[in-house]
């Protein structure tokens, strides 16, 4: 199609000249103009753009691509050198080759926004070494006038170009090296945010085109079969010829890498993520993806944030990095490389030694690529600001001149001779497709492609014959051939049913694939997936499952679960209940008439508890009655049961609770969720939760408790006092909890009852706590009041939680604290909770000021601000380069350790620690240390994706406060301050809504001194640098429990040895603690538990999940002295080496260190990928 | 010595295309008023609109002595409910911003084109369209404006298949719904679907059997005027010459040595600027605006517009009429669907920005400040409106016909 674009005009037309004379008259005065595409101009002084902070110039540093080429570290047996630099190339985004080996950039001068009253005239440059010296000596500008490009992909004739909210195709028809002709394939695509663009295009084996877009982006794209629909973050898949788009996965929050290997298989990372390696499939969903009730986690969870993926694949690398994958830490300025292995339906992705990496943070490579001569080529954006939020858009440090392609090679190894593949006879381009470099395959297909069926068909089918089938790549030359067919859009059968019955799983599992594509071209679609679903290895099995749901037929479900009789795996059950749900329209009537249809119990269970139905429900609560639900979804079936059962289904579920007596925990949090958050409770029989209320087990006596007050069971009031009277803390909690949830007259008195002073100080406060819910002005008379006389002792602040934890309350309380003073020691703890507990927008509320005074006006004044909060421009600037010059990181690690502070209960480093705020594992390779300085003192002035501040009103009027955690079809996930994770079921939100801001509260390091200040934002600002505050790639324990020393534990210990500590049911004062950013665990900071004078211990707990059933090796940096425990199991251990089998699941290892050994120094335990452990295994991460 | 004679016609004006005979008799008295404001609203129908131009050229050049401005608020993709409009954060819903971007607009006459995204929904999403479809015909009410109701276009596809015959079907039931609507609310209607689904049968108007191409537009503004009852574009001046004397609706000289013919000269002022053809499309009929002149003696004879040659044939093409392509009408007209285009651009930045998130939207803590650069946008589109409004009108036009050989 031939149009007029937008920003295409004739210059030289006379009126045109004279309206830009005209207004050169009108408007300009003296300053320099601006042109608006050769028609408009638009003097500066009329449109003020603003220009952002001019501190810290010298961030940017020294824009030389020699000094930049110095500054690179790179791996053994590797040399980098330079492609091409500015003005050959400028702020590259993406690139990819054509098939001639010709380089193709895009490139972005106007990001990340054109001012106004500018035209963006992006480029897009291709570079060539006509020589053949290594270097780009030819750099030709293809097409300008673009609108932010952040795609590219040559073929087709032409070249595939993302602009803004349109992907163009771009040719030249004339052959004089530039575009003529534009063609707008698809518009539609979302541009609410510039960095998140549609980008990393890609041709897939299959000859389709894939691209991805982030978590901003909303597309709305019309089609010949329909209107596209992509809500967030996902990967799109399109055949260009047809305009056939789908969504092929969806979520990540800024999806920038995007590969696939030689078999097919497809890989993402993501630059806003922090899981690595991601692996993808037809259906796959991640973090984000909005409606998502499930998703995949990425294979290298607490990995830093990637952006571009390449597969190492050819002759001119080292055979030792066959199976790896390459992708770039932008962050960090540097270059990651993992390696793949096969297991089950997936891959275990392992990280290897870095690639590169360098400490100047302007280079920050976007984009990296296997050039047709097997060499890596990294598209280096250079800049020393990469984001867009916290740094304003037209800040002068951001760079828009420089861009840089880095070459890398290993040393002494040949290149491969860079095939010439566009005008290359039939032959040659077959002969290709055997090429062990990806490249050449994948441009070959191209070329062919674009040759037609009817020329090639021929050719094609004497290739195949000619083969050898004894080669060990007979199957794969065959599958490359069977792509060929594919983006031909010609059927071949025969050579289908080979591969799917070839003795290669890789082959096999690809095949599946193209019969997708053919499903409705090919015969015996459904006895075909039939038999892959009960194929002999894993990933044949799941691409069966996926395959499955375009049959839409209730014996597709049926079949489908036949998976279920071999091993499972995470990506096999994602994809197995997607097919379910998919299906369930299919099958859920067929299973109403046929109740065997699906199977056994196992697989009818299964099929149920994927799907959102009250029918669904009441099924599966009948088979738990009987005892046929499989233990392993137990918890899966009390969560649907949670989440859709209705009364009867909640009177089955009660009834099995009362007579059944063995799972009754999990019965009755399932009864108290379904209570609160749908409000549905059992009808018949209630009473019967009484019994339960003193049971031995104190979270069922609780939870009987809790369920009491949800069913309004005002008859059981007088026993819920007695209980209360006497319970632990736990049970006076449930207690009052429930009375206030009855929320009538009656036991609103009873708790007002328990307010009164003849009752325990203890009971007073938590009952204050509760009344301060419903009557804040008696909660507020009778707390202070307790407060004036409140033994020394005691801890006030849930009196204080409880008050600021309601609007109502707060305001009540500040009104009431005026008249009355308190105890000076209560009213600091109380002023500092409101400090820290508060998130950040609430501090400039009236009542929260006004209750700031009262306990002021009590002596309650927070600790003397030795470190000054509210720093003007130029201090922020001095005290910026302070820190890099004096700032001392390692004591600044302390310091971010210390409790006070809270940096580690709110944010994780290396995916270790809270989650209420963005991992910071590479804040100080991302953010200049102004950019760090003001995020600290003033949180809310810069906002990671991801941490967006959510209200979510209720129907009931309620209101929460916190980040969304997941949006699914039927509920959201919503994280408080606390880092507490509520379910809400959506038929209950009312609404929900962004709210600036951020839940840190302000003035978190006004108590430290400048000296700590500066070395806390001087590790800050090292974090992600090479050294100590790298997360290093090995996989460190970061997330631990150590257990605190008192005298029952002491005597315990002395009575029952070390065993006791393991024992079940052995409540332990255990506190969470994190390793420092190097992996490590200073033993000063554990606990000592001085049994005798020579028996003196410390103990360190932490999780570990197995993924697949194996032995698992854990490696310590002690050689002695350790003792380790498994579950209940004693590990022995072998030196430093602790190697046990464990099978699937969560296990909670215990380490004893006998301190009487090793008395200082630090733990660290890895588990080192490979190296005899034969299990799969993730490490718990987060709080 | 060269004479001259003039020869006057009654009503000296300097006039104007008579109209064509089949323009047809109307029910609608549909025009534009002094300072209306016309605002498209719809999916990608009017979205593309902003690449070509034709709609809001065709209705500026129709009134030239009105100051009319226009707002595109098409959205690829976008239905009743706003749909396409959706985002990250809500509220606003995208209901609530469709809403909210049509009372920015501040329309006094609303072109509506939905139902072709629906459409994909069959029988049982018809209600819940109609339903929409009365709801935005409420809010417009509301705002005081004119609703026009525009069906949707059929599948552009010359190949037949059983998908593209159910979805042209179901295309052709949702235009009924429209019109039925447009009836039960007295509002206008115009069908392009059936006039669109002729003309792809002789022209290529869509290059990827959904969308419209240039050509489709150049025919859509055709379509709209036609379906708006206004009469059309096509005219003739016609103008005869007999013994060197010219008669024709305006005064015509003839110049002549002797008894020797050396030429015509006119001046002519066009009713309204024509909409210039698309790269390689001939004139359709409907938009034909041609010079007759018989009676003139066997040879060629070129026609100048100003010092530019505008048209070259002989006597018997003369004497059937010969289409008038150039000339300083159709100069201004391209410059005028320039500066609309580059106004619309301008809009489309505005209103549906890159980086909305920081500067609009829920993070605008982090870069609100540029809203003062949206806002400034108004400086650009507001000049550029002053500059259509002064261009939009035709001028005078000296012509000479010469004989070179």
């Amino acid at each position: 199609m031939k149009d007029l674009h937008k920003n295409k005009y004739t210059p030289g037309s006379k009126s045109f000249e004279s309206i830009r004379e005209s207004l050169r008259m009108k408007l300009v005065k003296g300053k320099a103009a601006k042109w608006i595409c050769g028609l408009l101009m638009i003097p500066a002084a009329m449109l003020i753009t603003s220009t952002g902070n001019q501190e810290d110039r010298k961030y940017t540093p020294d824009p030389d691509p020699d000094k930049e080429l110095a500054s690179f570290n790179i791996a053994e047996g590797f040399e980098i050198s330079l492609f091409a630099s500015e003005p050959m190339v400028v702020k590259p985004i993406q690139m990819n080759w054509d098939a001639d080996g010709r380089l193709w950039v895009v490139s972005s001068e106007s990001y990340p926004h054109v001012k106004t009253g500018e035209e963006a005239n992006d480029k897009i440059y291709v570079l060539e070494d006509t020589d053949g010296d290594g270097k780009a000596d030819k750099s030709t500008i293809f097409a300008d006038g673009l609108l932010t490009p952040t795609g590219i992909l040559p073929g087709d004739g032409g070249v595939y170009v993302a602009n803004s909210t349109e992907i163009l195709f771009l040719q030249d028809t004339d052959g004089d090296g530039k575009a003529d002709k534009r063609t707008k394939v698809l518009t539609g695509f979302g541009t609410a945010d510039t960095h998140h663009l549609i980008h990393t295009f890609r041709w897939g084996p299959d000859g389709d085109f894939y691209f991805n877009q982030s978590i901003y982006i909303y597309s709305h794209v019309e089609t010949p079969a329909g209107v596209k629909r992509l809500e967030g973050g996902g990967v799109w898949q399109l055949k260009p010829k047809t305009l056939d788009l789908s969504v092929y996965a969806k979520g990540l929050v800024n999806p920038w890498g995007l590969q696939f290997n030689k078999w097919g298989a497809s890989f993402l990372t993501d630059g806003a993520g922090g899981e690595g390696i991601n692996y993808g499939f037809p259906g796959a969903t991640f973090v984000t993806a909005p409606g998502a009730e499930r998703i995949i986690r990425g294979l290298n969870p607490g990995q830093p944030k990637h952006s571009g993926l390449e597969m190492i694949s050819g002759r001119h690398l080292p055979e030792s990095w066959e199976g790896s994958v390459i992708t770039n830490d932008f962050r960090a300025n540097r270059i990651n490389r993992f390696m793949l292995e096969e297991q089950g339906s997936g891959y275990v992705s392992k990280q290897m030694e870095d690639l590169l990496w360098t400490k100047n943070v302007a280079f920050r490579p976007v984009d990296i690529s296997l050039g047709p001569d097997g060499a890596i080529y990294i598209a280096d954006w250079y800049n020393p600001i990469i984001q867009h939020g916290e740094v304003d858009f037209h800040d002068p440090r951001r760079d828009h001149t420089n861009g840089r392609i880095w070459k890398i090679t290993a040393k002494n190894r040949p290149l491969v001779k860079v095939p010439k593949l566009e005008k290359a006879d039939l032959n040659t381009l077959l002969e290709s497709l055997k090429a062990p470099e990806d490249w050449t395959r994948l441009q070959a297909k191209q070329v062919l492609k674009n040759r037609g069926a009817k020329d090639v068909v021929p050719a094609l089918e004497k290739w195949m014959a000619s083969l050898d089938k004894n080669n060990k790549d007979y199957y794969h030359n065959l599958l490359e051939a069977l792509w060929v067919y594919q983006s031909l859009n010609t059927v071949n059968e025969k050579l289908l049913l080979s591969l799917l019955n070839s003795n290669n799983h890789n082959a096999r599992a690809a095949a599946l694939r193209v019969l997708d594509a053919w499903s409705d071209k090919v015969p015996n679609v459904p006895s075909l997936l039939a038999k892959a679903v009960v194929d002999p290895h894993a990933r044949v099995r799941l691409e069966g499952v996926i395959a499955l749901r375009k049959l839409n037929s209730p014996e597709a479900a049926k079949m489908a679960l036949a998976v279920l009789d071999f091993q499972q795996d995470e990506f096999i059950d994602f994809a197995l209940w997607q097919t379910m749900r998919e299906l369930e329209p299919q099958w859920i009537n067929r299973l109403k008439q046929e109740p065997a249809f699906l199977g056994d119990a196992r697989k009818t269970v299964y099929a149920l508890k994927s799907v959102n139905d009250a029918e669904a429900v009441s099924r599966l609560v009948e088979f738990y009655k009987n005892g046929q639900v499989p233990e392993e979804y137990q918890k899966d079936v009390m969560n649907s049961v949670a989440k859709g059962g209705d009364a009867k289904a909640l009177n089955v579920l009660f009834d099995i609770a009362v007579n059944a007596r063995q799972n009754t925990a999990l019965e009755l949090s399932t009864l108290e969720d379904a209570a609160k958050q749908r409000k549905i409770k059992p009808d018949v029989n209630l009473d019967r939760i009484a019994a339960f209320a003193t049971h031995e087990n104190d979270a069922i006596a609780a939870s009987a408790l809790r369920l009491m007050g949800y069913w309004g069971m005002e008859n059981q009031s007088n026993k819920i006092v007695g209980l209360i009277q006497k319970g632990d803390k736990n049970i006076k909690k449930a207690g009052l909890n429930a009375l206030a949830l009855m929320n009538s007259d009656a036991s609103k008195k009873l708790i007002a009852g328990m307010t009164e002073p003849k009752n325990a100080p203890e009971l007073r406060l938590l009952a204050i706590g509760q009344l301060a819910s419903f009557d804040a002005d008696a909660a507020a008379a009778s707390g202070i009041k307790l407060l004036q006389s409140l033994p020394a002792d005691t801890d006030p602040s849930e009196f204080f939680q409880a008050f600021i934890g309601n609007r109502k309350a707060l305001g009540v309380l500040a009104d009431a604290l005026k008249e009355n003073k308190i105890p000076e020691d209560i009213a600091k703890t109380g002023r500092m909770i409101v400090q820290r507990q508060l998130p950040w927008y609430r501090h400039n509320d009236d009542d929260v000021k006004n209750l700031k005074t009262a306990l002021e006006a009590s002596g309650g004044v927070m600790p003397k601000v030795t470190m000054k909060q509210d720093l003007h421009p130029q201090e922020i600037s001095d005290l910026a380069s302070r820190i890099k010059s004096t700032a001392d990181a390692a004591k600044g690690e302390l310091v971010y350790r210390k409790a006070e502070l809270s940096c580690i209960t709110c944010h994780a480093i290396g995916g270790a620690g809270g989650l209420i705020g963005p991992d910071l594992s590479s804040i100080g390779t991302s953010s200049p240390v102004e950019t760090i300085i003001k995020s600290v003192i003033d949180p809310t002035f810069s906002i990671k994706e991801g941490y967006e501040l959510q209200r979510v009103v209720k129907k009931d009027g309620s209101e929460m406060m916190g980040y969304l955690v997941s949006d699914g079809i039927s509920e959201i996930i919503i994280r408080d301050v606390t880092g507490h994770e509520t379910a809400v079921a959506k038929s209950q939100v009312d609404k929900i809504e962004n709210i600036p801001g951020s839940l840190m509260p302000p003035g978190l390091t006004a108590g430290l001194d400048q000296k700590e200040f500066i070395d806390l934002i001087g590790f800050l600002s090292k974090l992600g640098e090479s050294g100590d505050f790298r997360v290093p790639n090995v996989r460190f324990v970061r997330r631990w429990e150590t257990v605190g020393s008192d005298r029952a534990l002491i005597g315990k210990l002395k009575t029952e040895g070390l065993g006791h500590l393991v024992k079940a049911n052995v409540k332990l004062p255990a506190m969470p603690i994190y390793s420092k950013v190097a992996g490590d665990l200073p033993m000063d900071e554990l606990p000592v538990i001085e049994v005798s004078a020579n028996k003196k211990y410390s103990v360190v707990k932490f999780d570990i999940e197995v993924i697949s059933s194996g032995n698992v090796n854990f490696v310590t940096n002690l050689p002695a002295g350790v003792t380790a425990w498994a579950g209940q199991k004693q590990i022995k251990t072998n030196g430093n080496q602790i190697t046990t089998e464990l099978s699937q699941g969560m296990h909670h290892v215990t380490l004893v260190i006998d301190r009487a050994v090793n008395k200082d120094g630090a733990i660290s335990v890895q588990i080192p990928d490979g190296a005899g452990n034969t299990g799969q295994t993730r490490l718990v991460m987060g709080k | 010595m060269r004479k001259i004679r003039k020869l006057t016609v009654p009503g000296y004006i300097a006039l104007l295309y008579f109209l064509c005979s089949f323009s047809m008799a109307q029910t609608n008295n549909f025009e534009l008023k002094n300072n209306d404001r016309v605002v498209f609203l719809g999916n990608s129908i009017f979205e593309n609109e902003t690449y070509f131009g034709y709609l809001e050229l065709a209705l500026t050049t129709r009134w030239p002595d009105r100051n009319v401005t226009f707002r595109n608020i098409g959205w690829t993709g976008d239905n009743v409910f706003g749909e396409a409009r959706s985002y990250f954060t809500n509220p606003p819903t995208s209901y609530d911003l469709l809403m909210e971007q049509i009372t920015n607009a501040k329309p006094t006459v609303v072109f509506i084109a939905y139902g072709g995204i629906e459409a994909q929904n069959g029988e049982a999403g018809k209600a819940r369209f109609k339903d929409g479809l009365n709801k935005l015909i409420d809010k417009i009410n509301s705002l005081g404006a004119q609703t026009i109701l525009v069906s949707p276009i059929p599948l552009l596809t010359r190949t037949d298949s059983d998908n593209i015959s159910k979805q042209n079907t179901q295309l052709v039931h949702y235009s009924a719904e429209i019109a039925k609507v447009a009836s039960e609310r007295g509002k206008l209607f115009v069908d392009i679907l059936n006039p669109m689904k002729e003309i792809n049968e002789r022209v290529t108007v869509s290059e990827n059997g959904i969308h419209l191409n240039e050509t489709g537009y150049y025919f859509l503004a055709n379509i709209l005027e036609k379906g708006l009852g206004l009469p059309a574009r096509a005219a003739e001046v016609a103008i005869s010459v007999k013994n060197n004397v010219a008669e024709g609706p305006v005064p015509v000289t003839v110049a002549s040595t002797g008894k020797t013919f050396d030429g015509l000269s006119f001046s002519l002022r066009n009713k309204m600027l024509p909409l210039p053809l698309p790269e390689g499309l001939s004139t359709p009929a409907e938009n034909r605006q041609a010079f007759k002149i018989s009676g003139l003696k066997k040879g060629i004879y070129s026609l100048k517009a100003g010092n530019d040659i505008i048209a070259v044939a002989n006597a018997e093409d003369w004497a059937k009429g010969v289409d008038i392509t150039g000339g300083l009408s159709f100069q201004k007209a391209r410059q005028l669907r320039q500066m609309i285009l580059k106004k619309s651009d301008i809009f489309f930045q505005q209103y549906r920005p890159l980086n909305r998130t920081y500067i609009v939207g829920f993070r605008k803590y982090e870069q609100g400040r540029h809203q003062e650069g949206l806002e400034n946008m108004n400086i650009l589109i507001t000049w550029l409106e002053t500059q259509i409004n002064s261009q939009r009108t035709p001028e005078t036009q000296d012509y000479q016909l010469i004989q070179v050989k």
